[in-house]
């Protein structure tokens, strides 16, 4: 080890040597060892060797030009340099992480809000379409039934005097004149409810479970559901068991006790009305909050990423 | 213009002079990235970014060797990139067999037999591989002195490093230079006229 430090000396002070870096003392010292020394001296004349054959290495061939145009040069002036860095450096290094924080807890309360969204606007958006589509045959049966369940009442309380009023719940038999105008005015404004009888018997029954399902929800009314369901009990069982029935059949139907016609008279006419406003609330305040929320969202992601790479940018110069 | 008048034209945005000075630089600049990347196409690379970067801090040149700066920056530029690529090192001697230094009639000599000219060229070979050999501080010091013949103060005003680090850096870079080529003499692939020593080594 000792030797090999000395040799590296040895080869530092022939290099320095052979470019004329020594002082007077060390060349004179230097070269009367030379004189001596025939290892060193071939050490020194195989250096100055190699030397000179790096020296007459060629000039390697340019392969093309070098100069510059414009394109290259991806700052416009030499002379002005620091307007970009100046431009960067207005926005602050802690934008982009808080950015980032904020995109995080808005991007969560976004998922939140539009989970619920999507669970609670299911059941009022299922039932809408079918309110919507049976909307008037459901007004015409309602009023058809009410007024044909008071008839019924009335024929009952005379059938109290008359044995012959007994033949009216199982045989088909023309309603009373006074009831010909009503019923006539409901099943017109039911326009397919005479053409295809057997559909639309299955329709009002559906449309009158809906009521039904309604019903149960009205306050305001205290007598209204039992109304209701009975009706809905007897469309039913006419569309199971005759379906070839027609409309009189129908309104025969029910049995069992009846209600009491002035209850049955209470039901505003209005009813179907305020139905309509109980199954169409409007827009949902989790879809109003989820709206929001997604384009609040999005507009945090765009302004985070264009911090960061401004950030970036700025850390590079 | 000389080249003060365009380092001040280049210097207050004047393209056209700055290329000026490329064209007198060029060669040299590319010539030193060469021996020490030992590849066109890094070395052409290399000279590119240089003058770009010269061009783009031109207005922090002070005075003083122009030479010297734009040395100074393709020297950083070729040490960086070895000092990248060191790891992944692959030089073999192999990897210099394809530089066409014949498509350069200054290096023909009329005087020159192919016999001459093959030998020649097997020389600049061995003496490049072995260069590359080297480590890359000691590579660039060899070249920067043997190569561009800059004096020790130069070298160190291009490497930023003392004198004295400058002369122990070349002094070891020569000598496994010299051992390098001395057993490449030893496997008789140095011309015989190039050999360091003709009465072999005791």
């Amino acid at each position: 080890m000792k030797q090999r430090t000395a040799r590296m000396t040895q080869d530092e002070l022939l290099s320095a040597y052979l470019d004329g870096e020594l002082t007077a003392e060390e060349r004179e010292h230097l070269e009367a060892r030379l004189l001596t020394d025939p290892a060193l001296q071939r050490r020194l004349d195989t250096l100055h060797r190699t030397v000179a054959l790096v020296h007459d290495l060629p000039q390697a061939p340019l392969p093309r030009n070098f100069i510059l145009s414009p394109g290259m040069l991806s700052s416009p002036s030499p002379t002005a340099p620091t307007v970009p860095k100046v431009r960067r450096r207005v926005l602050p290094p802690w934008i982009a992480p808080s950015l980032t924080v904020a995109t995080t807890i808005v991007a969560m309360l976004f998922a939140i809000v539009l989970v619920n969204s999507i669970r609670f606007s299911h059941l009022p958006m299922a039932t809408a379409p079918q309110t919507v589509e049976y909307d008037m045959p459901e007004k015409a049966i309602t009023t058809v039934v009410v007024e044909e369940l008071a008839v019924e009442h009335e024929a009952e309380q005379e059938a109290t005097d008359d044995e012959q009023a007994q033949s009216l719940g199982s045989e088909s038999t023309p309603p009373p004149p006074a009831l010909s105008p009503t019923l006539g005015a409901g099943m017109d404004s039911g326009p397919s409810f005479s053409s295809s009888p057997a559909p639309l018997v299955a329709g009002a029954a559906i449309a009158t479970s809906t009521a039904t399902a309604r019903y149960e929800t009205m306050p305001p009314i205290a007598t209204a559901p039992p109304v209701t369901e009975v009706v809905t009990e007897g469309g039913i069982a006419a569309t199971e068991e005759e379906t070839e029935e027609t409309e009189e059949t129908f309104r025969e139907q029910p049995e069992g006790p009846s209600p009491s016609p002035a209850a049955l008279l209470t039901l505003p006419e209005e009813e179907p009305v305020t139905e309509t406003a109980v199954a169409f609330p409007g827009p949902s305040p989790w879809r109003v909050w989820a709206i929001g929320l997604g384009i609040l969202t999005l507009i945090l992601i765009v302004a985070s990423v264009l911090a960061w790479r401004a950030r970036q940018a700025g850390t590079e110069e | 213009m000389n080249e003060e008048e365009l380092i001040a034209a280049a210097q207050r945005g004047h393209l056209a002079a700055f290329n000026e000075l490329v064209l007198a630089y060029q060669q040299q600049v590319y010539n030193l990235a060469y021996r020490i990347m030992a590849d066109p196409a890094s070395a052409a690379d290399a000279t590119q970014e240089t003058f770009i970067a010269a061009y783009q801090n031109i207005h922090k040149f002070r005075g003083g060797s122009f030479k010297s700066y734009l040395m100074r920056i393709v020297a950083n530029r070729c040490y960086d990139e070895l000092r990248r690529r060191k790891r992944h090192s692959t030089t073999s001697f192999e990897d210099f067999g394809d530089v066409d230094e014949e498509a350069n009639p200054i290096l023909t000599d009329d005087h020159e037999t192919p016999e001459q000219y093959a030998e020649r060229q097997a020389l600049s070979r061995i003496i490049q591989a072995g260069i590359a050999t080297l480590p890359p501080d000691q590579r660039i010091t060899l070249v920067l002195s043997d190569v561009e013949r800059l004096s020790y103060q130069e070298i160190a005003e291009v490497t930023q490093v003392a004198i004295g680090t400058v002369k122990s850096r070349l002094a070891r870079a020569r000598a496994r230079l010299r051992d390098y080529l001395l057993a490449r003499q030893d496997e008789e692939l140095l011309p015989a006229q190039y050999r360091l020593e003709q009465e072999g080594r005791s």
